[in-house]
């Protein structure tokens, strides 16, 4: 490993300290014609996410269910050509890496849903990732949270995702670039509601990019749990900025 | 507290790549400074002091420094030193020595991270008020010479606003910078006070000495000057000429015997490019990577086979004609038939500069600052430095680190870094070959030495649990005499099924040592424990390799266990591996086990196991030997030092026995079975040691050395090799054969370790141990290696877990390059030690021995004294030498007159020691028999009996006047008269 991860002033490369964030910036709305969407602004990783629905399924989507009244909850994900650093790049359509992406953020987010008030409707969830560097799939669903809210879905609680990693020292770093991904440590990504009224905090998902002793394990976890309280803070305060200026120019308006 | 600043780089590979980066700003990176009253410091970032005594005669007041990259780069000896403190080291700094040199941005590290030096880092390239970006047409280095000065500029503001508040005495930012045009603009454009270091240095004027630590390095051009060396080419240039395949890179080998001749290592090439004379050599010093280019086929030469040493006076007007000993070089080496590609070297690609140790020469001159040092290893160039303290130092020796080498000068130009001791005491000298070879010796650091367990060390129930019970097996270690850390016990044992059961007991090492701590990566960096004539430089702290770890006799310890199920024949019928207690019944020595083994009266359980290790090692090491293990010789000899003054008083051969073979035969079994599970369980990841099969041009000089003797070696194989060398025996000459097996093992590769996924199988072949996979298991106490091979087999049994590291090949890999390497500079420095008290020994004292002529060379004869174990030249041609000799190429033989002197003809030489040359105190090999004409010299009767040893029928003796030949120890010396 060529860097350093943390120097011995306790910095990052990027000049951050262990436990900070990157920059987040997120709005909502974003989209007119789509029922609820949001972009989202995670250091250099940028996200909109698009919510149809919930309406009648499709003939389509429909016959895949073989005509039951389940909720159908239909994920699509696009990294734009020039999302990568480098080069133009191809668009892959249903490779494995976007297939298991999309699989992964279904999951998340049936398991946060209110089903039961959906059945017999489809909801479509569409991702552009427009520009990419590191802790894409944290970006990913905590746009995804910010458009389903938009799109006025009945859900439990915020999911936030963030990720995790380690120093070769043991020193557990917060929020992972691209940068400190490819300079070697593990990584890990949760996906957690936070909160969900008395409940302790609960985990949807959890993703481990390489082996890394178990000792650290707790270390690591505790590092990126935290990571899910700030960025809900962070949520948090943006859809109610978002509803208090909804209010104020509906207010304004009439 | 965030502020977001995205910059793009360009990434030239091949295409363009834009990169962008988060970069953040903070507000939250104070200054460091006592005296700071706006910064709200925590208590440990309170670094530089708060009213900075001045030391300088030119700055009065109190001051902070703040330095730039080259200053850095160029003067970390005098930054080392105490008596600069308080300075401020900003990041832009940093991180470009990192970028240019991993060995200072380590010592720099090491100064940063010590609070007392008064060192503090500024982060300046996070910090909101102090970053710049680069502006357009704006080099890299501009721009951070920029920054530097932004920062310092930044400081002053800080601390003036400070200082006034507070009402503290002002503290001035000083810029030290040998860039000229930096220190205009601080001066002019940022109002900073700025000097060079030099100026600064001199102005310390109670610190005198430090001045002679100063890099002089000329940025300037040198074109007044008359340039004694060609330039070199550019880096542009080197890297167009090699692409395009005109010119070659290659590691520089400087010659130890001809100060004119190297050679050049390139891969492409089988053989080395050979450069001769100094204007080929342009200025190359031994270990440089180097650009050459090779000369036109009629200009090839062959390596002259002279021996040359730099002995002119240092001209002070410096000539660019051939002197007397290029002239030389070229007559010698111009009649040869047998050319070899040679080459110039047009250009450096890296320099591979270390410190060096030497003495300084007397100067003639009384009062001048400028001096010559010697180094002391022979492949060095002598370098010119300054001091002004040259009359302390002249009795001493010294370090010297080089700095440059200008075009005009004929010797590198360098600067004194520390002394270390008087000459030819026996501390100072074992230092010097200590640091000559680069063995880490310095005290073991607190942090390493709170690894340890707390005495008194006690074996838990858990402890027994865990581990096999084998207390009540009558094992014992069998050791040279004087041995305290033992790391292999023995014991063998009857089984009811008439198989015996041997046992190997190897102190458990890895048990105290664990993966990650200070010791473990002391441990990693020493590699092994390196053992010189009168001392032992540990690897493991001595508590651990003298007591917990060391298998002593009738205490309790921990072992690493492989034991066999062997029958009769000594084939395995079962291996296992596994952690135990035991307890040794005896601590023997060699001599004592053989004693155990021949005494017939003697029936316990001891003397029957070690009869019946001895009587299986015998079939185990005629079944090794059939398959092609070679038995190959050195000349070692042992040393018994007088108690008292530890001075060396006798001389021994070392002494081999059946037990050392038998000791040696269940080491090497259990190094192989080892080896097996490792790689079964860890194919990609087990640290092995292989032993690559010698090119078979290697052996060309003993095939030829032994045509001339009149008979035929094979070396196709190592097999066939082992054979050959077990059939060529003289009868008239009962050494030829171990000379024969010492040059054969001078045909040899390195043994050396690797990681099993970064080879094929095929490669993991033990060429000397005709063994298909091999490593190193039974010496943890002293090799490193061996504690990694603990781990791993740990985790293959399950007795301990895997951590990152040991799991990583990369990593493996470049530990295991450290390895390799000091544990040829262990040896290295151990023959030199070894040289170091033969030359003691001989301290007014010379002897008549029995040698054999080991080479013929052109102007010289190298002699072997089997007693000593020593080599040595004796040159047949120089100043006051009157008898001719005529140099057969041919058959490689030396003829006066009617005495013909060929490869392995015994002859006798005087010992002695000459001390003329304080820095290489030589032993002096003088001929005595054949006596001839104008060049031996008379025998003195009362030393000892010559007539005894067998003579060469082509030898006559004729009496005749006195003359001189000289040699040394180990290496070739130089010529010198003696009377």
């Amino acid at each position: 490993m060529a860097q350093e991860l943390l120097s011995l002033q306790g910095l990052r490369i990027d000049g951050r300290r262990q436990n900070e964030l990157r920059q987040i910036q997120c709005r909502l709305g974003v989209l007119e014609r789509c029922d609820g969407s949001a972009y989202m602004l995670h250091g250099n990783t940028k996200v909109i996410a698009s919510i149809s629905g919930p309406k009648h399924p499709t003939k389509n989507s429909a016959n895949k269910n073989r005509g039951g009244d389940e909720f159908i909850f239909n994920v699509r994900v696009k990294f734009a050509t020039f999302s990568k650093n480098g080069e133009r790049q191809k668009v892959v359509k249903n490779s494995k890496k976007l297939g298991e992406i999309e699989i992964n953020l279904k999951n998340i987010f049936k398991s946060v849903i209110l089903v039961e008030k959906y059945e017999k409707s489809q909801l479509d969830l569409n991702i552009e990732i427009l520009q990419t560097d590191g802790s894409e799939i944290c970006t990913v669903v905590n746009a995804a949270t910010l458009a389903l809210i938009d799109a006025g879905i009945c859900m439990k609680e915020y999911i936030c995702a963030c990720t995790a990693s380690l120093t070769n020292d043991g020193v557990a770093l917060l929020d992972v670039s691209h940068l400190e991904e490819i300079c070697g440590g593990p990584t890990l990504t949760i996906a957690a509601l936070p909160r969900t009224g008395d409940h302790e905090q609960s985990v949807a998902y959890v993703e481990l990019s390489q082996k890394f002793y178990l000792k650290d394990l707790n270390k690591i976890f505790d590092c990126a749990l935290m990571g899910c309280e700030k960025i809900r803070g962070i949520l948090d305060e943006a859809i109610r900025s978002n509803a208090f200026e909804l209010v104020n120019s509906e207010l304004t308006n009439n | 507290m965030l502020t977001n600043k995205v910059f793009i780089r360009k990434n030239k590979r091949g295409n363009v790549l834009k990169i962008i980066r988060e970069h953040y700003l903070r507000t939250d990176l104070w200054c460091g400074s006592c005296c700071c009253i706006i910064c709200p410091h925590e208590k440990h970032d309170l670094i530089l002091a708060e009213n900075p005594p001045s030391k300088s005669s030119i700055f009065k007041e109190p001051h902070y420094l703040m330095v730039d990259t080259n200053v850095i780069l160029d003067q970390i000896d005098v930054f080392e030193e105490d008596v600069i403190s308080n300075v401020i080291i900003v990041q832009t700094v940093i991180d470009e020595v990192k970028h240019r040199s991993s060995a200072i941005y380590k010592r720099l590290r090491d100064i940063l991270t010590n609070p007392a030096r008064k060192f503090y880092t500024f982060v300046n390239e996070h910090h909101r008020d102090t970053y710049i970006e680069r502006e357009q047409k704006e080099s890299s280095n501009d721009r951070n010479d920029r920054a530097i000065r932004k920062a310092a500029l930044w400081y002053q503001n800080h601390l003036n606003k400070s200082t006034k508040e507070s009402k503290k005495p002002k503290i001035t930012i000083i810029l030290l910078t040998d860039d000229a045009e930096n220190r205009r603009k601080a001066q002019e454009e940022d109002k900073l006070v700025s000097c060079s270091v030099q100026t600064y240095v001199r102005s310390l004027s109670e610190h005198p000495y430090l001045q002679d630590k100063l890099c002089i390095k000329e940025y300037a051009s040198e074109s007044d000057k008359h340039p004694v060396y060609p330039p070199h080419l550019t880096v542009v240039q080197m890297h167009e000429g090699i692409k395009s395949g005109k010119l070659y890179q290659g590691s520089f080998v400087a010659s130890r015997e001809n100060f004119l001749e190297g050679s050049v290592n390139v891969e492409c090439f089988e053989k080395f490019i050979l450069v001769q004379g100094r204007e080929a050599l342009n200025r190359a010093i031994d270990g440089d990577t180097v650009c050459v280019e090779l000369l036109p086929e009629n200009e090839w030469t062959c390596p002259s086979e002279i021996v040359l040493e730099d002995n002119e006076n240092d001209p002070i007007v410096e000539t660019i004609e051939e002197d007397e000993n290029e002239k030389i070089l070229k007559e010698s080496a111009s009649k040869k038939q047998e050319k070899q590609p040679t080459g110039k070297i047009v250009g450096i690609i890296k320099r591979k500069w270390r410190q060096y140790c030497g003495i300084l020469k007397p100067n003639e001159i009384k009062g001048t600052s400028r001096h010559i040092f010697i180094p002391a290893e022979r492949k060095i160039p002598r370098v010119r430095i300054e001091t002004r303290q040259a009359e302390k130092l002249y009795s001493k020796r010294i370090i010297v680190a080089i700095d440059q080498w200008p075009r005009h000068s004929r010797y590198p130009q360098g600067h004194f870094v520390r002394a270390l001791g008087p000459l030819g005491d026996k501390e100072t000298e074992n230092e010097v070959l200590l640091i000559e070879h680069d063995v880490p010796h310095s005290k073991f650091s607190q942090e390493v030495l709170n690894c340890l367990p707390s005495l008194p060390w006690i074996i838990s129930e858990q402890d027994y649990k865990e581990r096999v019970d084998l207390r009540k097996i009558a094992i014992c270690s069998v050791d040279p005499p004087g041995c305290t850390d033992i790391d292999d016990a023995l014991h063998s044992r009857l089984l009811p099924n008439g198989n015996i059961e041997v046992g190997v007991h190897i102190a458990d090492v890895s048990h105290f040592i664990r993966p990650g701590t200070a010791i473990d990566k002391e441990a990693a960096s020493r590699a092994t424990t390196v053992y010189l004539v009168d001392k032992r430089i540990d690897m493991v702290p001595e508590l651990l390799s003298s007591n917990l770890c060391s298998l002593r006799g009738n205490v309790e310890r921990f072992a690493f266990s492989c034991i066999w199920e062997l029958d009769k024949n000594a084939n395995i019928i079962a291996t296992k591996f596994h952690k135990s207690v035991i307890k040794s019944k005896a601590a023997l020595t060699y001599e004592e086990a053989q004693l155990i083994i021949d005494d017939k009266n003697k029936n316990d359980d001891i003397a029957k196991s070690l009869r019946r290790l001895n009587e299986l090692a015998k079939i185990l090491k005629r079944r090794r030997t059939e398959n092609g293990a070679l038995v190959l010789a050195s000349p070692e000899i042992r040393f018994h030092i007088d108690s008292e003054t530890n001075d060396p008083i006798e001389v021994a051969v070392k002494q081999l026995r059946e037990t050392n073979s038998m000791v040696e035969e269940f080491m090497l079994l259990a190094n192989v079975s080892v080896a097996e599970k490792i790689e079964k369980e860890f194919p990609e990841h087990a640290m092995l040691r292989r032993h690559p099969i010698p090119p078979q041009t290697n052996f060309e000089p003993l095939i030829k050395a032994v045509r001339h003797q009149g008979f035929d070696i094979d070396t196709s194989s190592g097999k066939h090799l082992a054979i050959s060398l077990d059939n060529i025996v003289k009868d008239d000459n009962p050494y030829f054969n171990t000379m024969l097996r010492i040059l054969a093992t001078r045909c040899m590769l390195q043994a050396v370790y690797f990681i099993s996924g970064t080879l094929t199988r095929s490669e993991f072949f033990h060429y000397g141990l005709a063994a298909p996979i091999y490593t190193h298991f039974t010496s943890p106490i002293r090799r490193y290696a061996d504690i990694i091979v603990h781990r791993l087999l740990a985790a293959c049994i399950g007795a301990d877990s895997t951590y990152a590291d040991l799991l990583d090949k990369t990593k493996n890999s470049l530990l295991c390059n450290n390895l390799n390497y000091r544990n040829r500079m262990a040896q290295y420095a151990g023959r030199a030690s070894v040289a170091l008290n033969t030359h003691l020994f001989f301290r007014n004292r010379s002897e008549e021995v029995e040698g054999y002529v080991l080479f013929v060379r052109k102007n010289a004869l190298q002699i072997l004294v089997p007693k000593y174990g020593l080599e040595g030249t004796i040159y047949l041609s120089g100043k006051n030498i009157n008898a001719k000799f005529i140099y057969n190429e041919e058959n490689q033989s030396q003829q006066c007159e009617n005495i013909v002197f060929h490869s392995f003809d015994p002859v006798i030489v005087r010992l002695s020691l000459d001390s003329t040359n304080v820095q290489h105190e030589k032993l002096v090999f003088e001929l005595v028999k054949p006596f001839i004409e104008g060049f031996s010299i008379q025998s003195n009767d009362n030393v000892m009996e010559i007539d005894e040893t067998p003579q060469s029928p082509t030898m006559k003796r004729k009496p005749m006047e006195e003359a001189v030949a000289v040699g040394s120890g180990k290496k070739a010396g130089n010529k010198k008269k003696k009377k």
